[in-house]
């Protein structure tokens, strides 16, 4: 009798699992997908949005991330550094991880109920050995539709 | 001796699989930029742009970024630890930060195109060794150059 009722407790416990990890890729592409729709933010490096007016300033909004080194791509890195030439994961890597900073600083800008951020400059500095801090800010403001 | 011999081939295979790469790299770039060469390209802010005639009228404006992440080759760190000692003008290394350079504004102006710009200012630039913070002797470099500008259309 025990043993019948371990097996339907384990036979649960599975069952969720398995719904679990079958609805979890989905739920995040949705979710991704939901960001993407909100994502209406004027982003630009001048201090002006062209046919539109400044309305309000709300003044500086940053976003930064930190990123170390993947074991497999140092490898690669290693070959490269004797033949030389672009290191195509780290490129990958990098332009990811800008994107996330460029994300941290949108959320901050619509925390403020900004609608643009401009001026936005970027910087990259290596912080320890082998991780990289990628660091964007800017001014975010409110501009007329 | 085995060492010296090591050092002997990785010395060869960097000069010669990095100049061809190099060269190749070089042949792409100058086709591209040929391409879009008519593309106005300017690191002018807008208030200095408002001056020229015909005055720009947009209505979009989108910031682009272009990347590239580059190694230099065993070859030419060797000769840079060397040059490091007696001094002057590393042209090894000037070749490899220019054709990164070259190559993110490219990468940067074609996202551009793709979107439809009509023009590209305030073009910045920035350089940074990702490889270690202390330049100590032997380390290889890994440079990263990044483009970013706005367009506009």
């Amino acid at each position: 009798m025990k043993g019948f009722f371990l097996s339907i407790t384990n036979y649960r416990i599975k069952f969720t699992k398995t719904i679990y990890f079958t609805l979890k890729w989905p739920l995040a592409i949705l979710k991704y997908t939901l960001k993407l729709w909100e994502f209406k933010m004027v982003i630009s490096n001048i201090d002006y949005v062209p046919g539109k007016e400044i309305i309000e300033h709300y003044g500086l909004v940053q976003g930064s991330t930190i990123r170390a080194k993947h074991i497999g791509r140092d490898i690669a890195a290693g070959f490269k550094n004797i033949l030389g030439g672009e290191l195509k994961g780290y490129t990958e890597l990098l332009h990811e991880s800008r994107r996330e900073a460029i994300n941290r600083m949108v959320e901050q800008a619509k925390q403020m109920n900004a609608n643009a951020i401009i001026n936005v400059r970027f910087a990259t500095s290596s912080v320890a050995a082998g991780a990289a801090e990628l660091f964007a800010y800017g001014t975010a403001v409110k501009i007329n539709d | 001796m085995i060492n010296l011999g090591i050092l002997i081939t990785l010395l060869f295979a960097g000069y010669f699989c990095g100049s061809y790469f190099e060269k190749k790299h070089y042949k792409s770039i100058i086709d591209r930029e040929k391409l879009s060469s008519k593309f106005p390209v300017s690191s002018f802010t807008w208030k200095e742009r408002k001056k020229f005639d015909p005055p720009p009228e947009y209505e979009h404006s989108k910031l682009f970024i272009g990347e590239m992440v580059v190694a230099s080759d065993y070859f030419k760190t060797f000769v840079g630890g060397l040059r490091g000692m007696l001094g002057g003008r590393l042209k090894t290394f000037e070749s490899l930060l220019d054709r990164a350079r070259r190559e993110a504004r490219l990468r940067m102006i074609h996202k551009a195109r793709d979107w439809g710009a009509k023009e590209v200012i305030n073009v910045k630039i920035e350089t940074t060794n990702i490889n270690n913070v202390n330049a100590r002797k032997g380390s290889k470099p890994i440079i990263e150059v990044m483009v970013y500008a706005t367009g506009l259309k």
